[in-house]
Formats: C-alpha cells, sequence, structure tokens
C-alpha cells in the first residue's frame, strides 16, 4: 500500500486532509503535527512513497525544511512535496527548500482539494505534478546552478567560521558586539570572517548581506550548515 | 557560549574598532535616527568650529618668521577637519553609506587622527592650544556614532579615569617631567603643561558629549519603545474589531444559511470560497499597510478566486516579473485591475485563464487572456468595472486583443513610487 507522511502543525486540518487522501485515494497517511514527531513517524513507517510537508511551523524553532531535510536523510527514496499557503513570509523558507532538496512540486493549501489529490497521485503514478499555479510566481523557472546541500562546505572554511555561525545561530540582535561577545571573537575578527564569506554567499543569493541576514541564513539552512559546522568540531 | 575575552585584549579590539569609524561597521540595518543625525551634525558642527577657532587666532598673529611647516599646518589642520567630517555630514543629511573592508579605514583614520592632534598644537602652541576644545566634542560624538553602529552601549563616565592610567598618559606625564628636569620649571610650564591640560580638556569633553548623545539615545528608544507598544495595543483592537465585524459575521452568515435549510453543499462550499477570498484581499490590505508590495502577493488571491471557481491557470508570470515590489498606492491601483480582469473573464465563462505580466520603467502591465469566446470592445456597457477601469486608468491603458479562443485584456498602470526594496525582494 502506498505510504504518505504529511507534516502540518495545523492539527485539525492535517487529520482531515490525511482522511480525504485515505478516502478518495486509498494511501495510507501518517500525521506528524510538529517537527519533533517527524522522527517517530519514520520509525513506524516500513517504506515512505511521499512526504508532504508544511513549511511554516511559528510555534516551533525550526521550519519545514528542517523536517523536509530529515525526511531525505532518512528515507533518501521518498518523493518530498511542499504543502503551504504560499505567503510571503515563507517566501525564502519555499525558496530555500525548492533550490536544495529534490521537491518534486508544491502544493498550495487554498486550492481545490480535487486539485491538491490530483497533484498528489500525479506524484506517485508520474513521479511528478505540476506547481500549483498560485505559488508559481514565488519560485524561478530553474534552480539556481551549484546550489546545493555540499556547497554549504566553502561557508565553513576553518574554525571561525564555525565561533561565526554558531554564534549568529545564537543571536538575537546580530549586530558586531553581540556576534563578537558570543563567538569570543575579536570585531575585526568578525568582518574579516563576514568578508571571506560573502563570495560564497552570493550563490545562496546573499549580495552583501548584513549579520542579520546571514543569521536568518543559517537559520533557515540549519539542517545543511550544521553537519560541517560538527565536522569541524571534530578533533 | 558567551567566550569573554580578557578586559585589555577587548579595551584594544573596541579602541581600534572606535578607531575605524562608522563606516567600517554601518550596513543597511543600522538605522539612521533623528539621534545618529542630530551626533552626526554635532560632530561636523564641532570640526568646524575648531577649524574656524584655528583660522581667527592664525589670522590674528604675525607669524613671519615661523617655518613653512608650521605656517601650512592651519591648512593642514583645516583639511584633516574636512576629511573626518565627510562621514558625518553624509549622515547628517541621511545618504546612506557602502560597508568598504574595515583595514581600510583604521590606517587613514589613524593618521587624520596624529594630524589633527600635531597641527592643532602646532598652530596653537601653550595656553592658546584650549581653543582648539571643540575637536573634543567632535571626538566624542564620533565615538558614539561608531559605538551605536557596532550595537555597543558606551561607557564615556569611565574615560577620564581609563585616560588617566593609560600608557598615553603615563608618556605624557613622563614628557612633562623630563622639560622640567631639562628646560626648567617656567619653560614646561608655558609649553607642555598647557598641552597637558588641553589633552584632559579633549578627553574630558569627548566623554561628556558622548554621555549625552547616549543619554539623548536611550530616551529616543524608550520613547520608540512606547510608540511601538501603542501601535501594537491599536493593532490588536483593530484586529479584535475586524475578527468580530468581518470575519464572525461572515461566518455567522453562512451558518445560519446552512441551518435555514435549502443550501446545497456546493453552494456552502461557494460560500465559504467567497469568505476565503475576501481574507485573502483583507491580508493583501494588510501588505499595502506595510508600504509596498510583491506584484506575486497581489496577484495570489485573483488566481486562487479562478482556481476555485474550477478555471485551468495555463500560465502565472515568471518569477522574474513577479518579484517587481511596488508602492503600496501602485499596489492597490494593480490590485483594482486584477480584481476586474479576473471578474470579467469569470463572469465571461472562461475554463482556461492565463495571467502575464510586464513592467518597465514608470508602468507595470497585467493581463488577462481567456477562453470565452471574446465580447464587444468597442463600446463597453456605462458603468460596469472594464468601463469604470478604462476612465480609471486612461482610454489607451485598458486594450483588447482577440485570441482564437477568447480576448486578452491588458491594463496598464502607470508607476508612481517604486520601492526602494526592489532590489532585495528580486533576489
Amino acid at each position: 500500500m502506498t505510504q504518505l507522511l504529511l507534516v502540518d502543525d495545523a492539527s485539525a486540518l492535517a487529520e482531515l486532509f490525511a482522511e480525504a487522501i485515505q478516502t478518495k485515494l486509498g494511501y495510507a497517511v501518517a500525521v506528524a503535527v510538529s517537527l519533533a514527531d517527524v522522527g517517530d513517524r519514520l520509525t513506524e513507517i516500513d517504506q515512505l512513497d511521499l512526504a508532504i510537508v508544511d513549511l511554516s511551523f511559528p510555534q516551533e524553532n525550526g521550519t519545514g525544511i528542517d523536517a523536509l531535510a530529515q525526511i531525505n536523510q532518512a528515507r533518501p527514496a521518498a518523493k518530498l512535496a511542499i504543502i503551504t499557503q504560499g505567503d510571503a513570509w515563507v517566501a525564502h523558507i519555499l525558496r530555500d527548500a525548492w533550490e536544495l532538496l529534490p521537491i518534486t512540486t508544491v502544493i498550495s493549501k487554498s486550492a481545490p482539494l480535487s486539485y491538491q489529490l490530483d497533484a498528489i497521485a500525479s506524484i506517485i503514478n508520474t513521479g511528478g505534478a505540476p506547481m500549483d499555479p498560485a505559488i508559481q510566481t514565488l519560485l524561478p523557472a530553474n534552480r539556481t546552478p551549484h546550489r546545493n546541500a555540499a556547497s554549504f562546505s566553502s561557508l565553513v572554511q576553518h574554525a571561525g567560521h564555525v565561533k561565526l555561525w554558531r554564534a549568529l545561530l545564537l543571536a538575537r540582535e546580530s549586530t558586531y558586539k553581540e556576534v563578537a561577545d558570543l563567538s569570543g571573537l575579536k570585531l575585526n575578527t568578525v568582518k574579516n570572517y563576514r568578508a571571506q564569506l560573502l563570495p560564497d554567499l552570493t550563490i545562496h543569493g546573499l549580495k552583501d548581506p548584513t549579520l542579520r541576514q546571514m543569521r536568518d541564513f543559517a537559520m533557515r539552512c540549519r539542517p545543511f550548515l550544521t553537519p560541517f559546522l560538527e565536522a569541524r568540531d571534530l578533533p | 557560549m558567551n567566550m569573554a575575552r580578557t578586559g585589555g585584549a577587548q579595551t584594544v579590539d573596541r579602541g581600534i574598532a572606535l578607531l575605524a569609524g562608522r563606516d567600517a561597521w554601518a550596513d543597511a540595518e543600522v538605522h539612521t535616527s533623528a539621534i545618529t543625525r542630530t551626533a552626526a551634525t554635532v560632530e561636523v558642527a564641532a570640526f568646524m568650529t575648531a577649524a574656524s577657532s584655528i583660522w581667527m587666532y592664525r589670522l590674528t598673529r604675525n607669524y613671519q618668521y615661523e617655518s613653512i611647516a608650521i605656517r601650512l599646518a592651519p591648512l593642514g589642520f583645516t583639511i584633516v577637519c574636512m576629511l573626518l567630517s565627510a562621514t558625518p555630514a553624509r549622515v547628517a543629511i541621511g545618504r546612506t553609506t557602502r560597508t568598504p573592508d574595515r583595514h581600510v579605514f583604521v590606517l587613514p583614520r589613524a593618521a587624520m587622527a596624529l594630524a589633527l592632534v600635531a597641527t592643532a598644537y602646532a598652530v596653537v602652541p601653550g595656553w592658546s592650544s584650549l581653543i582648539a576644545w571643540p575637536v573634543g566634542v567632535a571626538l566624542g560624538a564620533d565615538a558614539a556614532l561608531t559605538s551605536w553602529a557596532l550595537g555597543w552601549e558606551l561607557l564615556p563616565l569611565r574615560w577620564w579615569t581609563m585616560f588617566l592610567i593609560s600608557p598615553v598618559h603615563v608618556g605624557v606625564i613622563g614628557g612633562l617631567i623630563g622639560a622640567v628636569v631639562y628646560q626648567g620649571w617656567s619653560t614646561a610650564m608655558s609649553t607642555g603643561f598647557p598641552v597637558y591640560i588641553s589633552m584632559h580638556l579633549w578627553v574630558i569633553l569627548a566623554s561628556g558629549t558622548a554621555w549625552w548623545l547616549s543619554r539623548l539615545l536611550r530616551l529616543e528608544r524608550r520613547d520608540q519603545k512606547r510608540a511601538v507598544a501603542d501601535a501594537a495595543s491599536f493593532e490588536h483592537r483593530r484586529s479584535a474589531h475586524w475578527l468580530h465585524d468581518d470575519l464572525c459575521a461572515q461566518l455567522r452568515l453562512v451558518s445560519i444559511r446552512v441551518q435555514s435549510g435549502g443550501v446545497t453543499m456546493p453552494e456552502v462550499a461557494t460560500m465559504l470560497d467567497e469568505l476565503d477570498h475576501q481574507m485573502r484581499l483583507r491580508q493583501l490590505d494588510e501588505i499595502f499597510e506595510s508600504g509596498s508590495a510583491r506584484i506575486a502577493e497581489v496577484l495570489q488571491p485573483y488566481v486562487r478566486r479562478a482556481q476555485n471557481h474550477g478555471v485551468a491557470i495555463d500560465s502565472t508570470p515568471s518569477f522574474d516579473d513577479a518579484a517587481l515590489v511596488i508602492s503600496a498606492h501602485d499596489g492597490r491601483e494593480f490590485s483594482h485591475a486584477a480584481a476586474i480582469l479576473t471578474s470579467n473573464a469569470l463572469n465571461a465563462g472562461a475554463t482556461h485563464v492565463s495571467f502575464e505580466v510586464c513592467h518597465s520603467p514608470g508602468c507595470v502591465s497585467i493581463a488577462v487572456i481567456d477562453d470565452a469566446g471574446g465580447i464587444p470592445t468597442g463600446e463597453l456597457p456605462i458603468g460596469r468595472g472594464l468601463w469604470r477601469l478604462r476612465h480609471h486608468l486612461g482610454h489607451d491603458r485598458l486594450t483588447f486583443t482577440p485570441t482564437a479562443t477568447g480576448t486578452r485584456v491588458q491594463a496598464t498602470i502607470a508607476l508612481t513610487d517604486r520601492s526602494p526594496n526592489d532590489a532585495a525582494a528580486a533576489r
């Protein structure tokens, strides 16, 4: 039986949507209503065919990218799809997920149910589905070349960069003073490390970013950045 | 993970950071508030006052037996003052600055600081050096501006005590003692001691200025916090009012119609879709209230509306076209046109619709292409949406082009104000 995993924090809506998929399409659907639940659901499922993940988890310290990356790592054969309202505040997350993960399609939460079900059936049967027209305007036709999980390695060239990124992930105001205090680096060292990273950040769409923009980027793309930070931490 | 460094290392680090100046640390995030501009104005005014004082002193004295270096010193002092005033002058008039590499700034600014001291004491030796007191004010304002860009709260009242125990002060004391030993008490008192007092005056004035500006900044932040709290409170009340008057009333309307019977499930679905559309428009209004909107955000409710009417969407604008950011006023005009063009296609019975957007400097166009068989466009029915849109935009700005299966209707909106966030959104 085809097995789906639906990850959405709107629990009532997720349960109803799962029921509609089960009834209309005959697929088994497991539901995770928080990012922390994703690991548990994955252990309960033997064979995962498709994961449909919401992007916005305002009550949690993470986004749908965390769930998508976790699923992709645990079940690389599973297809990935995004279900979202497609509002402006998820536009950056949507673009990062689209470019860094093998997303098959993006479904709009407010599209007619029949349209959503057709898209899911199409992914299962053909491996893909057209992107929802209401979302299409938020994503470029082509993914940025050279932008992938491996491209994050150039953002952590040495242990000093590890300190900078870890401080940015903890920073609240993202001023030079705060980042210097959190990292133990000198003010000019923070400035120099930032300058070193600027060419590599352009691949990720950041042109001369402020420290706050770097912090936001690090938070969004944490699942891709963290492995390289941890690798540098190892003796 | 707060990794504290030793006090000495931190002091040196911050000293170098202050020497680098505001330009080295300011980025697009650093807000140029009224107090920041005040501090910048104070710095420029202080440097200009210092230069004026030096020239007044110079012009009232007879220096015919002096060396060329000393004769040129007032000019050098003025040039250094002007160079150091360049950044605060830009800040004072509200112009943003770029952030080139920091080390580019440290050495020239260190050289300028040295030149400032040397030329000042060359022009006004002895007790006359006290007339260069505005330099202290300028340095205090400069330190305040730099520290704000760094996100560092200054403690200027400690500066004088720090100066007392600093190597610079110890060196000056040593020099003063040397002058007393080798040149005698009276010579030392008339040359070295005034310089020593003048340095203290600069440090005290710099501390006082930085303290005063920092206090103004704290007061400004307190007022801003209060204004933000008031605005948030107002927004909460407005949202509550909207939830009650609009959303709950609409939901109640649907509920009553369902309870009264005679409504089929598809009709309920249609009512809820209409409510969803109204909420999307309301969301769009909120986005407009923020001052600007992306074309993608403005167009989305109308694409969704067509989708919910069972219409197949054949194409939508590309990411690059839809990434354009326009002002709230232009966004409302665009939204108005999109609403009428979409309604026109849906009312005509379209089953397939395409949306197109193109823009050029000064205008943005939206086109809706339908398969509804075409409409007579010679004389639009008076008072209808398209007729009003044509009158509103101008005759040439609403065009109808027949297609094989329907019509392409294009509305062109003149842009009155492009948002400054255009580039950021186009990422």
